[in-house]
C-alpha cells in the first residue's frame, strides 16, 4: 500500500480517527473496539503516558497528572478568560510560560498545549497504525470553524510534534458536510449544527454537486457540552451545600467526582428522561462521617437548567443565517454534530428553529472524522472530485493608532484570499512601524484577539502620512494567516507567517518532536511495534 | 459561466448534449469550414497579440484588425453582408455559451473545428504556429454561426451590453474572411457549404478574437483540435472548455482529441502547426473520426443551426467566451509542461489588467446565479486541492494567486452593494487603478451612512421637523400642506437635495391634481 492519510477529529472531550478504505470512509476502532477516544492524557509515575478512555479513568485517581479539555486552552494567551476559568476548575497546574503562553505542569515537567494535543494525536496515529498495519504519516485534522489563527497554528504544531504531516486543517462543520454530501450529487443548502464538548459552531453550506461552498460560519468557542455538565454540577453542589453546608467545589477530588457524575447524569437524562445521581463517599464532614451524594435529575429540571445555553446556540444560528443572507426556511437539511446534540432538548429546539427534522443517519460523534478522512484521501490519492470552499470565520484586522483596529478581511470571506490595504506613518521621520494583527469583530483592539505583531523597517523616511505602506493579508486553505508589508515606493518588503507570541518557535517544535518520539504510549506498550 | 452544467459543471454532464452536437457538427462541417476560416484569421491576430484574452476588449481589438486583413486577403468575404453579419456575431457569442452545456462532450469537438479551420485557410497556415492556439476561437465561431442565423437580432443587443470588450465591429470584417475559409473547408470536406451559412461565419469571426486569446493558453490542445472538422461542436466547447475534458485521457487537451478526427484532413491542408499536435492526440483523433464521417451533409448543418439558436436565446450572457484553462481540467495536477507554464504565466500576468468580471469570465450584467456558477466552474479548475501534488513551486504559487483572485472576485461580485460600487469604479475614468476592489474603511462607511441619513431628513432640526410633517402630509395625500411644509424646510436648508426632490415631486402631483379637477384657475 502506498501513502495513506487518516482523518482525525481532535475533539475537546473525545477524538476519533478515520480512514478511507476501498473508497468508503471508515472509523478506526482501537484494540478494544472503541470508536471514540477521550482526549485525555495521563502521565504515569513510570514516565509513560496513557491516552484515551483508560486515561479518563485517571481523572479522579490521578487528577493532578491527568490533562483533559486541552483544546479549550490551545492557542490561547495566559491572560485570557478561558485560561483563568480553567485554572480554577482544572485539577492540573496551569502556568504562565514565555510570551503569555500557557503551559501545563505535570510531574515537575512543563508541557505546552500543542505538546499535550500531540500526545492525543500520537495515540490516534498509533490506533490507526495498529489497525492498518502500516505507518501513518499524513493526516487531516479538524478544528472548530470558529477557531482563530492562533488556535489553528497551535493545532498544526501539535500535528507536527506528533510526527504527522498535516495535509490540511479542516473546519469541523465543513468536514461533517463533506461526509454527509459526499458522492451524493446534492444540490442543497445545509446547516451544520455542531455542538461539541467545548465549542459550538454553525456553518451554512451550499452543496452544488462536487463543490461544497461554505456560505457563512458562526460560533462560540466558550460553549459546549462541558457547560451543560457545569450546570448540573453547580446544581448538585448547591444542593449538597444547602443540605450539609459543605461545598464540594472546594476540593479538587470531590469536584472531579462531581464532574463525572454530572456528565453521566446528562447522558442519562438524554436517553431515559431521568437520571439518578449517586456518588457514594464523595466526602467526609467535619466529624469524619462519610457522606454520599444522591439526587434525581428530571428532564424538566435539566431543561430549565440549560435553556439559556440552548438559546445562545440559536443566537449564533441567527448570525450565521444573516451572514448567508438566508432565513431558516431556505435550509434544505440540518445536520447535527457532536455528542450533546443527542439530547432531546437540543434536537427538539433545532427542529423547532429550522422547522424541519434534523437528518437521521448521521452519527454525531463520527461524522467529522469521516469527512476529514475523505479530504485526506482526496489529497493523497489525487483523485480530488470534491472541492471545499471554506470561509474565514473572523475578520482580520490591523492595529492602528489609539488602540483601534481597521478591518482588512471581512469574516465569511471565501478562502484562500489575499487583500491589501494601504497604511501610512503616524509621525514625521518614522523609520519603522509595528504591525499588529488582530482577529475579531470589534474595532477596538482590546476586544479582538491579537494574532501577532512584527516590525517593518527600511521604507523611505518621510513626513507622517507621506509614506505609503501596503499591508497584505493572505489566508491560505488551512485558514492560516500570512501577513506581509511593502513600501509602495522602495518596494522594500517583509513577510511573515504570523508567529503568534504565545506559540512555539521552530526550535521549540523540533525539541518537542524529539521528546514526543521518546514518549511511550502505555496503551500500546504490549503491541508489536509497527515499523516506522 | 454560460455552461449549462452549473455546479455539476463537470465534464460528465454534457454527455447528452454531446452526442447531438457531434453528429450535427459533423454534418455541419461544411459550415464549419466557414467558421474555421474566420477563426484562423483571428487566431493569427491573437497570437500576435498577447495570447491572453484577459481583457475582452483588448482581445477584441487585435482580432478585428486581423480579421480585416484576412478579409482583404479573401475575396469571398465581401459577399457576406456586412450588416447581417455583424448582427450574427453578437448572437453567435451568446449562442456558443449556451450550447456549451449541452455540448458538454462537444467541447472537444469544437476544438477540432478550430483546427480544421486552420488547415482550411492557407493563409492561416502561414500563421500556423500561432494558429494552433486559435482553434478554440474558430470553434466558437462555428458554433455561433449556426446559432446566429436563427436568432441573430436578439443576441446582438446582448452582446453589446454584456461586454463592451467584445468587438462587434471587428466581427464584421471577420465575416468577410469567413466565407473563403468555408469554401476551402467545404472543398476539403467535399461537402457543399451552404451559402446561407456565410453570414453565420462572419459572426463567429467577430467573437473569435476573444476566444482566440483564450485558446492561446492551450496551444497543445489546439493542434489536436485543428484536425477536427466538427466545427459546430467546437463552438459549443468554447463556452465551456471543461466539458471537453470529459473526453478523458488528456484533461487539458481533451478538446483537441475530439477535433483530431478531422485532423487527418486538417493536417494535410495545413502543413504548419497541427502536425505535432496531431501526433499527440492520435488516439483522440480516432474518436473524432468516427463521429466525423457521418456528418458532412448540408442538411445536417441546417438542423444544427436551429438547434443552436434556442440555446442562444436562453443564455445571452454566454457572450463572454470562456478561456481555456492552462492546466488540465480534471484529475489532480502533478506537473505541467512548458506550454502550460507559459499559458499560466500569461494568465497570471493578465490578472493585473483584468477586472473581476474578466477574471470570472462573465458579463457585467451577470446575475448572482451566473456569478456563482462561474465561481464554481473556476473552483473546479483552480482549487488548491487539485495542485496539491504539483512539484513546480512557481507554478503552484501562480495557480494559487490565480485562485485567490478568483475568490476575491467572487467575494466582491456576489455582494450587490459592493458590486454596484465596483461597477461604477471600473467603468469610470481611472479604471486601471480600480480593478481591485478596496472597501472603504469602517469610519468612512459609517460617515457615509450618517450622511445619507442626514440627507434624508436634513441636518437642521427644524427643517427635519417640517420635512417629517410634509412626509406625513403626503402619505395622507394632503398635498398642499405637504408643499407648504417642504417650503418651510427648504428655508432652513435651501441646499438639501432630498428636500428639493420631494418638493418637485409634490408640485408635480399638485399640478396633476389641479388639471384633473380643473381647479387650476379657480380662485378660492
Amino acid at each position: 500500500m502506498g501513502d495513506i492519510a487518516v482523518g482525525i477529529d481532535l475533539g475537546t472531550s473525545y477524538s476519533c480517527v478515520s480512514v478511507v478504505l476501498d473508497g468508503k470512509p471508515t472509523v478506526i476502532p482501537n484494540e478494544w473496539g472503541e470508536l471514540t477516544h477521550a482526549s485525555v492524557v495521563s502521565f504515569l509515575e513510570d514516565g509513560s503516558v496513557l491516552v484515551g478512555n483508560s486515561a479518563k479513568k485517571n481523572i479522579i485517581t490521578n487528577a493532578e497528572n491527568t490533562v483533559y479539555s486541552a483544546k479549550r486552552l490551545i492557542g490561547r494567551f495566559f491572560f485570557s478568560d478561558e485560561v483563568k476559568k480553567a485554572q480554577s476548575v482544572m485539577p492540573y497546574k496551569i502556568l504562565e510560560g514565555q510570551n503569555n503562553s500557557v503551559r501545563i505542569d505535570v510531574r515537575g515537567k512543563n508541557y505546552s498545549l500543542p505538546e499535550i494535543s500531540a500526545l492525543v494525536l500520537k495515540e490516534m496515529k498509533a490506533i490507526a497504525e495498529s489497525y492498518l498495519g502500516q505507518p501513518v504519516k499524513k493526516a487531516v485534522v479538524t478544528v472548530p470553524a470558529y477557531f482563530n489563527d492562533n488556535q489553528r497554528q497551535a493545532t498544526k504544531d501539535a500535528g507536527r510534534i506528533a510526527g504527522l504531516e498535516i495535509l490540511r486543517i479542516l473546519n469541523e462543520p465543513t468536514a461533517a458536510a463533506l461526509a454527509f454530501g459526499f458522492g451524493q450529487d446534492l444540490n442543497q443548502r445545509v446547516v451544520v449544527y455542531d455542538l461539541g464538548g467545548g465549542t459550538f459552531d454553525v456553518s451554512i453550506l451550499e452543496i452544488g454537486k462536487d463543490v461544497f461552498e461554505v456560505l457563512s460560519t458562526a460560533g462560540d468557542t466558550y460553549l459546549g457540552g462541558d457547560d451543560f455538565d457545569d450546570r448540573i454540577m453547580n446544581w448538585l453542589a448547591e444542593d449538597f451545600l444547602a443540605r450539609t453546608r459543605l461545598d464540594l467545589r472546594q476540593n479538587k477530588y470531590c469536584l472531579q467526582m462531581l464532574k463525572e457524575a454530572s456528565e453521566r447524569a446528562k447522558i442519562d437524562v438524554g436517553t431515559s428522561g431521568v437520571a439518578q445521581v449517586h456518588c457514594p463517599g464523595i466526602c467526609q464532614d467535619a466529624n469524619g462521617a462519610v457522606l454520599d451524594l444522591t439526587q434525581t435529575l428530571t428532564q424538566d429540571a435539566f431543561n430549565r437548567m440549560v435553556m439559556d445555553l440552548v438559546q445562545r446556540t440559536f443566537k449564533v444560528c441567527d448570525e450565521a443565517l444573516q451572514s448567508a443572507r438566508m432565513t431558516a426556511a431556505d435550509v434544505d437539511a440540518v445536520i447535527l454534530v457532536g455528542g450533546p446534540t443527542r439530547l432531546p432538548i437540543i434536537r427538539n429546539s433545532v427542529k423547532h428553529y429550522f422547522q424541519r427534522e434534523p437528518r437521521e443517519g448521521v452519527d454525531p460523534d463520527q461524522v467529522v472524522s469521516l469527512g476529514a478522512a475523505l479530504q485526506g484521501f482526496a489529497l493523497v490519492d489525487q483523485s480530488t472530485e470534491t472541492f471545499l470552499v471554506d470561509v474565514t470565520p473572523l475578520s482580520l484586522r490591523i492595529g492602528t493608532v489609539g488602540g483601534y483596529t481597521e478591518k482588512v478581511i471581512d469574516k465569511n470571506t471565501p478562502i484562500p484570499i489575499e487583500k491589501s490595504k494601504t497604511f501610512t506613518t503616524s509621525r514625521d521621520g518614522q523609520d519603522k512601524v509595528k504591525i499588529r494583527v488582530y482577529q475579531g469583530e470589534s474595532n477596538r483592539a482590546d476586544d479582538c484577539e491579537m494574532l501577532g505583531e512584527f516590525e517593518f523597517a527600511g521604507f523611505r523616511i518621510g513626513y507622517r502620512g507621506d509614506v505609503k505602506i501596503d499591508v497584505t493579508f493572505e489566508i491560505d486553505s488551512n485558514g492560516i494567516v500570512n501577513v506581509s508589508a511593502t513600501d509602495q515606493e522602495t518596494g522594500q518588503r517583509t513577510s511573515t507567517t504570523i508567529s503568534l507570541s504565545s506559540g512555539l518557535s521552530e526550535g521549540d517544535i523540533q525539541k518537542s518532536m524529539a521528546a514526543n518520539k521518546a514518549a511511550t504510549l502505555t496503551n500500546h506498550r504490549d503491541l508489536p511495534a509497527v515499523e516506522r | 459561466m454560460a455552461p449549462p452544467p452549473d455546479n455539476s459543471g463537470k465534464p460528465p454532464a454534457p454527455p447528452p448534449g454531446v452526442p447531438r452536437i457531434a453528429p450535427e457538427g459533423q454534418p455541419a462541417r461544411p459550415s464549419m469550414p466557414q467558421v474555421t476560416v474566420p477563426a484562423a484569421p483571428r487566431i493569427a491576430p491573437a497570437a500576435a497579440a498577447p495570447p491572453r484574452i484577459t481583457a475582452p476588449g483588448t482581445g477584441a481589438m487585435p482580432g478585428p484588425p486581423k480579421l480585416t486583413t484576412s478579409t482583404g486577403a479573401s475575396a469571398p468575404r465581401p459577399p457576406v453582408t456586412g450588416a447581417p453579419v455583424s448582427m450574427p456575431p453578437k448572437v453567435a457569442a451568446p449562442a456558443a455559451p449556451p450550447k456549451a452545456p449541452p455540448a458538454g462532450a462537444a467541447p472537444p469537438q469544437i476544438a477540432p473545428t478550430a483546427q480544421t479551420t486552420v488547415p482550411g485557410p492557407p493563409r492561416i497556415a502561414a500563421a500556423a504556429p500561432r494558429a494552433a492556439p486559435p482553434p478554440l476561437a474558430p470553434a466558437i465561431a462555428p458554433a455561433v454561426a449556426p446559432s446566429a442565423r436563427p436568432a441573430p437580432p436578439p443576441m446582438v443587443p446582448v452582446a453589446t451590453r454584456t461586454n463592451p470588450a467584445m468587438p462587434m465591429a471587428p466581427s464584421i470584417p471577420t465575416v468577410a474572411p469567413a466565407p473563403p475559409p468555408r469554401i476551402e473547408l467545404t472543398t476539403q470536406a467535399g461537402a457543399p457549404a451552404p451559402k446561407s451559412l456565410a453570414p453565420a461565419p462572419a459572426q463567429p469571426a467577430a467573437q473569435a478574437p476573444p476566444v482566440a486569446k483564450a485558446a492561446v493558453p492551450r496551444p497543445p490542445g489546439a493542434p489536436g483540435t485543428v484536425p477536427r472538422p466538427a466545427g459546430a461542436p467546437g463552438g459549443a466547447s468554447v463556452p465551456r472548455p471543461p466539458g471537453a475534458p470529459s473526453s478523458g485521457a488528456r484533461p487539458a487537451v481533451p478538446a483537441a482529441p475530439a477535433s483530431v478526427a478531422a485532423p487527418a484532413r486538417g493536417a494535410v491542408i495545413v502543413p504548419p502547426a497541427p502536425a505535432a499536435a496531431a501526433s499527440d492526440f492520435a488516439a483522440p483523433e480516432h474518436i473524432t473520426i468516427s463521429e466525423a464521417p457521418e456528418p458532412t451533409t448540408q442538411p445536417q448543418v441546417a438542423k444544427l443551426a436551429p438547434f443552436v439558436a434556442p440555446t442562444v436565446a436562453t443564455a445571452p450572457e454566454a457572450a463572454v467566451p470562456i478561456r481555456q484553462a492552462p492546466i488540465p481540467e480534471t484529475g489532480a495536477v502533478q506537473q505541467i509542461d512548458a506550454q502550460q507554464a507559459a499559458a499560466l504565466q500569461k494568465l497570471v500576468e493578465a490578472l493585473s489588467t483584468s477586472d473581476y468580471f474578466e477574471t470570472l469570465q462573465i458579463p457585467q450584467t451577470a446575475t448572482t446565479a451566473q456569478i456563482k456558477k462561474a465561481f464554481y466552474r473556476e473552483s473546479r479548475i483552480y482549487h488548491p486541492d487539485r495542485i496539491y501534488h504539483l512539484a513546480d513551486e512557481a507554478a503552484k504559487r501562480q495557480l494559487g494567486d490565480l485562485y485567490k483572485r478568483i475568490t476575491e472576485a467572487y467575494y466582491v461580485l456576489r455582494d450587490d452593494a459592493k458590486r454596484k460600487k465596483y461597477l461604477t469604479e471600473i467603468n469610470g475614468a481611472d479604471r486601471a487603478s480600480k480593478l481591485r476592489f478596496s472597501e472603504a474603511s469602517e469610519a468612512e462607511q459609517k460617515a457615509e451612512v450618517i450622511k445619507q441619513r442626514e440627507e434624508e431628513f436634513g441636518t437642521n432640526p427644524k427643517a427635519r421637523q417640517f420635512f417629517k410633517t410634509a412626509l406625513n402630509d403626503i402619505s395622507s395625500s394632503n398635498l398642499s400642506a405637504a408643499e407648504r411644509n417642504i417650503k418651510m424646510a427648504l428655508t432652513y436648508e435651501p441646499s438639501n437635495a432630498r428636500f428639493k426632490e420631494k418638493m418637485a415631486e409634490v408640485q408635480a402631483k399638485l399640478e396633476e391634481h389641479r388639471k384633473a379637477t380643473h381647479t387650476g384657475f379657480t380662485i378660492k
